[in-house]
C-alpha cells in the first residue's frame, strides 16, 4: 500500500476527504427524508413508506431514481443561469460546513481555527440560494416566498450568531475541536448546563435557518404552494430538497459540537476511542428526532410573529445571558 | 371589488387588521405599486375548486375577490327535470362533506309542498343522522384548519374519527359517502339490529379522543393562538348584512339556530344549547364548532334514548304528484343554513329548485374581511367559513 | 392567567409523541379487506330469469346508465307473448349506486353486490351485458321527457307541440316505451 501514501499528502487528502463528505451529505439527505416520512408516518398513526423493500427500507433509493428520469422543466420566462444555479448555491455550502465538524478524536476534514466563523459565514450563502430561486423562476409565489426567506433568515442569523458567543467565550477558541475538548469528562461537563438558554436560543434559530416547522414560512405549503421552490422539478427540485435536509443534519451536528460534547461519551468509562462517532451520530439523530417531531406536531408562524420572536425575545435574551456569563467568568 | 370609498373607509379604521392597509395617497406619492396574484383554482388550500384574486402590497393583502363557478353542475336545473325522488341522490353531491343535511333541506321541502306527515321514528332516525353528519363534519373542520396553518397531523386524527362515523354511515345507508338515505316521506331503511348501542358504545370513546387529539392538541397551542387571534374579526352587524350564518355568525356572538329558532324535525323534544361566542375572530367560530360538536354528542344520546318504535315511512303513493305551490325547507346544516325552495306545477317534477348553500353565501365573507391581513391569513379566514366546493357551486 | 410559555406547544407535543407509540390504524388495503356492511351499495347485477322487463330501472335511473333491449316472447311456455329484455346493459362508468332501481324493481331481479372495485383501461369495457344480446352502451337510452309544466304551456305552444309529439308518447303508451329499442327488435320476436 505505499503506493496510497501520496493521499496523505495536503490537497490530495483534502480532495479525497471533500468528496467523501460530499457523498455522505446525500445519503443523509436520502435517509432523512426516509426517515421523516416514517416518523411522520408514525406520528400520524399509519405506518410510513413500506413497500420498496423490506419495511420500506429502499424508499430513499426509489426516490433517487425516479428524481434522476424526471424531465427538468424550467418556466419559459426564467433567468436560466440563476434558475438552474440556485440548487447548487444552496447546497454547496451545507455540504461545505461538514468539513469542520469533527466526527470523532482526530477525526475532522479540516481542522481551522475558525471553524465557527466559517461556519457562519458559509451557511449564510444558503439565504442567497434561496433568493436566487425565488427570483430566477419569475413567479409571483417563488418571488414572495424568496422575500420571506431572505427576511427570515438574515434575520435569524443574529440570534444564531449571539447564542454561539457563550460558547466561544468559554472555550477562548474559535475552533470546533476545542470546543468538543473542552466539554470532556462527562455530561455535566457539557456546554449545555452552563448554556442552557442559549442553547434553546440555538435551537430556535437552527430551525428558522432551516426552514422547518414552525418557521417554514418560505415554503408556506398552504399559502405560497412550495415559495421559492415551486417552479423546480426533477433533480433541480431533488437538489434542493437535499440542500434542506441536509441543512437540518448540519444544523443538529453542530448544535451536537457546540453544546453536547461532540463525540464526547456521556460518561467516562463509555469512551469508545476511534468509535466515539457512535455518540456523535446517536446525539445528532436525537436532535434531528426532536426536528422532525416538532415539525409534524406544531402549525406555521406567520411572518410579523416571527420577525416578533427574533427580534423581541431572542436577540434581547441573548444579550442579557452573554454579560450573565462574562460576569460568571469574572467572578469564578 | 371595493370601491374606493369603501377601500378608504377600511383605512380609516385602526386598531384592527384594517389598519394595516397602506394609505393610499401615501403610495402613490411613493410610486409604489401593488401586485396581483391569482390563488388557485389549482391550489392545496382552497377547499375545492376557488380562485382567488388578489392585490398584495408585499405580504398585504389590498384586495380580495373569489371566483368561483369551477365545479358548476347545474344541479338545480338536473333538478328540474328530473322527479322529486329522483333529486335526493343529486342533493347529496351540493356539498359533499355533510351530504345528509343536503338531503334533510330537499326532503323538507318537497313535503312541506306534499303535507305529508313523517312518521316519529323516521324524523329521530333523521336527527341521528345529521347530528352524526355533523360531527362528521365539524370535527375534520377542525383539521381542515390546522392543515391551512401549516400542521399536518390533527388532519389525521380528525380524519380518523370522521372514518369511524362513517362506518356507522355505511352500516345504516348501505354508502360511505353519497348516502342517499332519507327520501320523501321518511327514510329509506329502518337501522340496522344493535346499531344504536354501538353508537352509543363510540361516543363514550370520541369525548375522550376528541379532547386529547384535538382540543388539547390544537387550541392549546400557541402558535394556534398566535394565528387565529383577532384574525377575520368581524361585528355581528356585518356578519348579519353579509348574510353569514353558522359558526362564523356564532361566533359574532348573534345567538341563530335553525334547529332552535326555526325548528324542523323532533329539534324542539331534544334539549341542546345553542354554543356562540363573542369575539367574532377564527377563533371564536372554532370554539363554536367544538361546543357545537359535545352538543351533537348530547343530542345524539337523548336520540338514542328516545328512539320510538314505529314504521319509518309514510305511504305516499307510487307516484308522487304534489298539489300546485311551493315548499320550503331550511335546515342547520355543519356550515350554516341550507335552504330549498322548490316549485311544484302539479307534475312528476319540480317546476323550480332553488338551493340556499351556506357554502355559497358565507363567502361574500371575503371580500369584506380580508383587506388589510396577511396573505397567510387568508386561510384561516376561508378555514373560517369551511367551505365546500360541491356546495358553493351547485 | 400565568404567561404562556410553551405549554401549549409541550402538551401538543407530548399527545403526539404518544401518539408515534400507539398500534397504527391504516389497513393495508388489497391484503386487508374489511367485512363490508349487509347494505354495501356495491356493483349492480341482474337476475336475467326473474326479469320482466317492465323498464322501470330503466325509467328512474337518473344517470340512464340502464338500457333494456325489449321483445315480446312466450318464454314460460303460457302461450302468451310477454315483455322479455333481450339485451340488458348497466354502464358502470355512469351509475352513482343510488339504489332507485334496487327500490323501484317489482321482482326484486336487480341488487347490489359487494363488488367495488371497477377498473377498465377503456370506458366501454365497464358496461356489463347481461341479456342473450349486448346493447350498446354509447347510445343514450331514451331520456325521461318532462311533462309540459302548466304555467309554460301558455306561452309558445306551437314548437311545445312539435316537442310533445315525439316527446310525450312514450308516457302515453308506456309499453313501447323504448320505442326504438323494442321497434327494432320486433322482427326477430316474431
Amino acid at each position: 500500500m505505499e503506493f496510497l501514501n501520496f493521499l496523505n499528502q495536503e490537497p490530495f487528502r483534502f480532495l479525497l476527504a471533500f468528496g467523501v463528505v460530499l457523498f455522505l451529505t446525500l445519503n443523509l439527505a436520502a435517509i432523512l427524508v426516509m426517515g421523516e416520512r416514517k416518523v411522520a408516518g408514525y406520528i400520524q398513526l399509519r405506518y410510513g413508506p413500506n413497500r420498496v423493500g423490506p419495511r420500506g427500507l429502499l424508499q430513499p433509493l426509489a426516490d433517487i431514481i425516479k428524481l434522476f428520469t424526471k424531465e427538468n422543466i424550467s418556466p419559459g420566462k426564467a433567468d436560466l443561469w440563476i434558475f438552474l444555479g440556485a440548487p447548487i448555491a444552496m447546497f454547496i455550502p451545507v455540504a461545505a460546513v461538514w468539513l469542520v465538524i469533527p466526527f470523532a478524536p482526530g477525526a475532522v476534514v479540516a481542522d481551522i481555527n475558525v471553524a465557527i466563523l466559517f461556519f457562519v459565514a458559509v451557511t449564510s450563502i444558503g439565504a442567497l440560494g434561496v433568493i436566487m430561486a425565488g427570483y430566477g423562476s419569475r413567479s409571483n409565489f417563488s418571488l414572495l416566498g424568496a422575500l420571506r426567506g431572505a427576511a427570515q433568515m438574515i434575520s435569524y442569523e443574529v440570534p444564531l450568531i449571539l447564542s454561539l458567543l457563550g460558547v466561544v467565550m468559554l472555550t477562548g477558541s474559535l475552533s470546533l475541536v476545542d470546543v468538543v475538548n473542552a466539554q470532556g469528562g462527562g455530561f455535566w461537563n457539557w456546554y449545555v448546563v452552563l448554556q442552557f438558554p442559549m442553547f434553546i436560543v440555538f435551537y430556535i434559530s437552527a430551525l428558522a435557518e432551516t426552514k422547518r416547522v414552525p418557521f417554514d414560512l418560505p415554503e408556506g405549503e398552504s399559502e405560497i404552494v412550495g415559495g421559492y421552490m415551486i417552479e423546480y422539478s426533477g433533480m433541480t427540485w431533488g437538489l434542493i430538497q437535499a440542500a434542506e435536509f441536509a441543512g437540518m443534519g448540519l444544523m443538529s451536528g453542530i448544535s451536537v459540537t457546540l453544546f453536547l460534547g461532540g463525540w464526547q461519551p456521556p460518561l467516562e468509562f463509555l469512551d469508545l476511542g476511534q468509535f466515539n462517532w457512535v455518540w456523535f451520530g446517536i446525539k445528532t439523530a436525537l436532535i434531528m428526532f426532536t426536528f422532525q417531531w416538532i415539525r409534524w406536531s406544531l402549525p406555521r408562524l406567520r411572518m410579523d410573529q416571527l420577525m416578533d420572536l427574533g427580534w423581541k425575545v431572542m436577540v434581547p435574551l441573548t444579550l442579557v445571558w452573554l454579560v450573565i456569563t462574562a460576569a460568571a467568568m469574572l467572578v469564578f | 371589488m371595493l370601491s374606493e370609498e369603501r377601500r378608504n373607509e377600511t383605512v380609516a379604521l385602526d386598531g384592527t387588521a384594517s389598519g394595516r392597509l397602506a394609505r393610499p395617497d401615501i403610495r402613490s406619492e411613493f410610486g409604489l405599486e401593488t401586485m396581483d396574484m391569482n390563488m388557485g383554482p389549482q391550489h392545496p388550500a382552497m377547499h375545492g375548486l376557488l380562485r382567488l384574486i388578489l392585490e398584495l402590497d408585499g405580504e398585504t393583502v389590498m384586495r380580495c375577490d373569489p371566483v368561483m363557478g369551477y365545479l358548476h353542475r347545474s344541479q338545480e336545473k338536473i333538478a328540474e327535470n328530473r322527479m322529486y325522488p329522483a333529486v335526493v341522490p343529486m342533493t347529496d353531491r351540493l356539498d359533499y362533506f355533510a351530504n345528509i343535511h343536503n338531503e334533510h333541506g330537499y326532503v323538507l321541502a318537497v313535503e312541506d309542498v306534499l303535507d305529508a306527515e313523517i312518521p316519529p321514528r323516521a324524523e329521530y332516525i333523521r336527527v341521528l343522522m345529521s347530528e352524526l353528519m355533523r360531527l362528521a363534519s365539524h370535527i375534520p373542520s377542525i383539521g381542515f384548519l390546522m392543515l391551512e396553518l401549516g400542521a399536518f397531523t390533527p388532519i389525521l386524527y380528525a380524519f380518523r374519527e370522521r372514518e369511524r362515523i362513517q362506518n356507522f354511515l355505511e352500516a345504516i345507508t348501505g354508502a360511505r359517502m353519497m348516502f342517499h338515505y332519507f327520501r320523501i316521506g321518511g327514510v329509506k331503511a329502518d337501522l340496522p339490529p344493535g346499531i344504536l348501542e354501538e353508537i352509543s358504545e363510540y361516543l363514550d370513546g370520541l369525548e375522550g379522543r376528541f379532547q386529547t387529539d384535538t382540543v388539547d392538541l390544537v387550541t392549546g397551542s400557541e402558535i394556534y393562538v398566535a394565528r387565529t387571534k383577532d384574525v377575520g374579526k368581524m361585528t355581528p352587524e356585518q356578519a348579519l348584512d353579509m348574510g353569514v350564518t353558522g359558526p362564523p355568525l356564532r361566533g359574532t356572538g348573534v345567538d341563530f339556530d335553525i334547529r332552535r329558532d326555526y325548528p324542523y324535525s323532533v329539534y324542539p323534544e331534544l334539549d341542546f344549547d345553542v354554543v356562540t361566542d363573542d369575539a367574532g375572530d377564527v377563533a371564536a367560530s372554532y370554539r363554536v364548532r367544538i361546543g357545537e360538536v359535545w352538543q351533537s354528542i348530547r343530542i345524539i344520546r337523548q336520540v338514542i334514548e328516545k328512539m320510538p318504535e314505529g314504521p319509518v315511512m309514510a305511504d305516499l303513493g307510487r307516484r308522487l304528484r304534489p298539489r300546485e305551490g311551493d315548499g320550503f325547507g331550511r335546515v342547520e346544516s355543519p356550515r350554516g343554513e341550507f335552504a330549498v325552495h322548490v316549485v311544484s306545477d302539479g307534475s312528476d317534477s319540480a317546476y323550480r329548485v332553488h338551493y340556499r348553500d351556506p357554502s355559497f353565501c358565507n363567502m361574500q365573507l371575503l371580500q369584506e374581511v380580508v383587506p388589510g391581513h396577511y396573505l397567510p391569513d387568508i386561510m384561516p379566514i376561508l378555514g373560517m367559513i369551511d367551505p365546500v366546493s360541491g356546495g358553493w357551486d351547485k | 392567567m400565568p404567561p404562556q410559555l410553551g405549554q401549549g406547544i409541550m402538551k401538543g407535543m407530548s399527545i403526539t409523541l404518544k401518539n408515534l407509540f400507539k398500534n397504527k390504524i391504516t389497513r393495508q388495503y388489497p391484503e386487508y379487506k374489511r367485512n363490508l356492511p349487509d347494505r354495501t351499495r356495491g356493483m349492480l347485477t341482474v337476475d336475467m330469469d326473474r326479469c320482466i322487463a317492465c323498464l322501470q330501472c330503466m325509467r328512474i335511473c337518473p344517470d340512464h346508465c340502464i338500457s333494456i333491449e325489449q321483445t315480446k316472447r312466450d318464454a314460460d311456455g303460457s302461450g302468451k307473448p310477454k315483455p322479455y329484455a333481450v339485451g340488458f346493459v348497466i354502464d358502470d362508468s355512469r351509475c352513482m349506486y343510488c339504489s332507485l332501481c334496487v327500490e323501484v324493481c317489482p321482482v326484486n331481479c336487480i341488487y347490489h353486490t359487494e363488488e367495488f372495485e371497477a377498473q377498465a383501461y377503456n370506458r366501454l369495457e365497464l358496461a356489463r351485458q347481461f341479456g342473450e344480446r349486448p346493447v350498446d352502451p354509447t347510445i343514450d337510452p331514451r331520456p325521461e321527457v318532462k311533462k309540459k309544466p302548466k304555467k309554460a304551456a301558455a306561452k309558445g305552444k306551437a314548437e311545445k307541440g312539435d316537442a310533445k309529439a315525439d316527446g310525450d308518447a312514450p308516457k302515453k303508451s308506456p309499453k313501447k316505451a323504448p320505442a326504438k329499442a323494442a321497434k327494432s327488435s320486433e322482427g326477430d320476436a316474431a
